[in-house]
């Protein structure tokens, strides 16, 4: 356990941008390795096996949000489902790289667990779980289209938190 | 213009990509083992019956079975032997089925008439102007009500 826990509570933590919501799902995530730690025991998958059943528990976690956040996102956001979403975003030249490692690292998941969760959940998936975009899609049950323009504006999102956070705390 | 914009997709793309992959693993709080072994502990001590069925030992699980069995038998039998049987016998029977099918479909024929003769009363006896009215009226009641929870909705959230 020790060696996949902070793996496990990252994942968790940032899908679901709760530390508490975190800890109950990674909690969950071990009890159900324990009843399988027959199988799990010396296995070379030990990790992905662990790392996917984190994403899915997140997932189920964060249904029943979603159905609703879903309606209401989509029904406001039409423009996001063409096939081709032209989104002008102001891109910053670097990412605070003045400030030193940690204060960098704290800001950055501060930022993300700011993201609205449609823009949060593919993102991470995207970036830290590195899944493919249609394997995303298929996960959270939206559209293709949909799933590059909301990991498109949680990027441009981030970057913009995270400029902004540069900026104070560079003065 | 457009192909700007993608090049700056990309440089946002690869920007963040980079970023994110720079960061640690989050370290998990400490009293997460704790409570893992506390639940572990705490679904060891439970009693066998108030654990799932996987648990039981064995023998418990085998006359889980049997009592399941012989109440099911117990069951069909007792139904067999009441005059209610008759009618469940009946059910069981190829025939049956497709008699429930017919009176289901009878039930549907019916139905249909009856939603034929309300839309006949309601398209000729109704005034035009009270079918339009009242049309018009629910589907501003549909659109004020989406309204209202769309502004809650976007107000709550960005709270």
């Amino acid at each position: 356990m020790q060696a996949y826990q902070d793996m496990v509570y990252s994942t968790a933590a940032r899908m679901t941008g709760n530390p508490a919501q975190a800890q109950d799902i990674a909690q969950d995530v071990f009890l159900k390795a324990y009843e399988h730690f027959g199988s799990l025991r010396g296995s070379a998958t030990a990790g992905g096996w662990l790392k996917t059943v984190t994403t899915n528990s997140c997932l189920n976690h964060l249904s029943r949000y979603r159905k609703r956040w879903r309606f209401f996102s989509e029904l406001r956001r039409d423009d996001e489902e063409g096939d081709d979403p032209v989104i002008d975003v102001a891109v910053p030249d670097t990412l605070f790289e003045d400030l030193a490692a940690t204060e960098r690292h704290r800001l950055v998941e501060q930022a993300l667990a700011q993201l609205p969760a449609h823009q949060r959940v593919p993102l991470v998936m995207f970036h830290f779980e590195e899944m493919a975009y249609e394997d995303i899609a298929r996960a959270l049950s939206v559209s293709l289209a949909k799933v590059k323009t909301d990991i498109l504006r949680g990027r441009a999102r981030l970057a913009k938190t995270l400029a902004d956070a540069g900026r104070s705390s560079g003065t | 213009m457009k192909s700007d914009i993608e090049a700056q997709q990309q440089r946002l793309e690869r920007l963040i990509g980079a970023g994110l992959a720079e960061q640690p693993p989050l370290q998990a709080p400490s009293s997460l083992q704790a409570r893992v072994l506390s639940e572990l502990t705490r679904r060891a001590a439970l009693p066998w019956w108030q654990r799932s069925l996987r648990h039981w030992p064995l023998a418990m699980k085998l006359a889980f079975f049997g009592g399941a069995l012989i109440a099911g038998r117990l069951l069909i039998g007792g139904l067999a032997w009441s005059r209610a049987s008759q009618a469940a016998a009946q059910l069981l029977q190829p025939g049956s089925v497709l008699a429930s099918l017919q009176s289901l479909s009878s039930a549907c024929v019916t139905m249909g008439e009856l939603m034929q003769r309300v839309a006949d009363v309601v398209l000729h006896q109704v005034p035009a102007l009270w079918l339009y009215g009242g049309i018009g009226l629910l589907l501003t009641m549909y659109v004020t009500l989406a309204g209202i929870g769309v502004t809650v909705y976007r107000s709550l959230d960005n709270a």
